[in-house]
């Protein structure tokens, strides 16, 4: 087709999605019953769905799994580029409604989660994300790890102690930062919350976690969709190799998981000195280190991004590894359950 | 090939025979081409006097210099 054809069409069917869209969330909103007689809502419809809908802010989900569109030069002329970030089934759906009314003048691609490049992850951030600095006024920086959620409580958020609880030195109620103190951030402007839960890290023991929550402030919001969806919490990382994490320093980076159950690791820890740690899982990174300093408390996911696995406590960056807390286990001790 | 359960039986031999071992930074298990091995993690090599053995109860045994961790707050 022409590009002139191509731009006509891809304006028509961005319009589509975005009524699509609408139709979606008001049949959400609304909880009524919506009929669905055109295809491309009716795959809207489905893939909304395939999601857990009680709560808002997750309707930013479907902008994750809704085809971006544009136009790609193709050796026969012009066409229809779509982009996809996960080839779900219900996504699959939608491609195919939306080849078809290019009539096959297309060319369609898988580009996995995008990342915003537009900020550094050592800026402030409301909404809060994952994968943004953090920490204690006392704390040089850290990284919010994700959203959690305990019985009749408001949303936490999960770092590590030594990041929101200054390796025990804090105390429950002390306000907590974001961006962190090294990325400017200031109590009372850019406090989120206040520490609300601490496992303490126990010198001459086996500890098992270095964690701590957050509760959020009133007004305080969070954006689950950003910057990728967290389905939910591998219980098992046997079969996991591939893994990536968002940290505050490093960003997006790959890994591979090396050792299970480690058990006997001892972290250097300034205020503690040394500390020895159980039941840890080893990553190394591809290329470069998986984490540095300012990446305590980021999530590990598989590199998907969808699921979670661990939590990073520590490292060694002349060697490209990484320690970290398999995220289940950190949950259980919490008695918390991940927010998605 | 050693699963994943005999890898954890034999970690925790290793665990017992490498005990107080100053130059020992952690021992878990990991995947080799075959099954399961253990991990011995190091800061640096070990005493000519003690020997890791190459493997346990038909459990390969390897070694690798990790050197000290810390922690990663900014």
């Amino acid at each position: 087709m022409r590009l002139s054809s191509a731009r006509e069409l891809k304006a028509d069917l961005q319009a589509e999605l975005a009524a699509g869209e609408r139709s979606v969330v008001y049949d959400n909103v609304a909880s009524t019953a919506l009929r669905v007689t055109d295809p491309l809502v009716a795959s809207l419809v489905s893939l909304q769905r395939g999601l857990i809908l009680h709560r808002l802010p997750r309707l930013r989900r479907l902008a994750t799994q809704v085809p971006a569109l544009g136009v790609a030069k193709l050796a026969s002329g012009w066409g229809l580029a779509i982009r996809v970030q996960e080839p779900t089934g219900s996504s699959r759906e939608l491609v195919h409604y939306l080849v078809g009314k290019a009539a096959e003048e297309a060319d369609v691609k898988v580009v996995g989660p995008v990342i915003t490049h537009a900020g550094s992850p050592t800026d402030r951030y409301r909404p809060l994300q994952r994968g943004v600095s953090i920490g204690h006024p006392d704390v040089t920086a850290g990284t919010l790890g994700c959203f959690v959620q305990r019985p009749g409580r408001r949303i936490e958020v999960l770092s590590a102690n030594h990041v929101l609880a200054n390796a025990n030195q804090a105390r429950l109620g002390d306000p907590i930062l974001q961006p962190g103190t090294n990325d400017l951030g200031k109590a009372p402007d850019d406090t989120i919350g206040s520490l609300t839960a601490v496992v303490p890290i126990i010198p001459g023991h086996a500890n098992r976690a270095d964690v701590a929550l957050c509760e959020l402030s009133d007004g305080v919001e969070c954006d689950l969709g950003a910057p990728s969806i967290l389905a939910d919490v591998a219980e098992d990382l046997t079969d996991i190799s591939d893994v990536a994490k968002l940290g505050r320093t490093t960003g997006r980076t790959e890994g591979r998981i090396r050792v299970l159950e480690l058990d006997g690791l001892v972290i250097d820890e300034p205020h503690l000195g040394s500390i020895e740690f159980d039941g840890l899982v080893e990553i190394e990174g591809v290329g470069r280190p998986f984490s540095e300093p300012g990446d305590s408390g980021a999530v590990v996911t598989d590199r998907s991004g969808a699921h979670a696995l661990a939590i990073i406590i520590g490292g060694n960056t002349d060697r490209h590894l990484s320690w970290a807390t398999p995220l289940a286990d950190v949950l259980a001790m919490l008695e918390a359950q991940l927010y998605t | 090939m050693a699963t994943q359960q005999r890898a954890r039986e034999a970690k925790n031999q290793v665990k017992e025979f490498l005990r107080g071992v100053a130059e020992v930074n952690g021992v878990g298990i990991t995947r080799v081409d075959e099954g399961w091995a253990v991990r011995v993690n190091l800061l640096s090599a070990l005493p000519a006097r003690k020997v890791l053995p190459s493997a346990i109860d038909g459990v390969p045994v390897e070694a690798r210099i990790v050197g000290p961790a810390t922690a990663h707050a900014g």
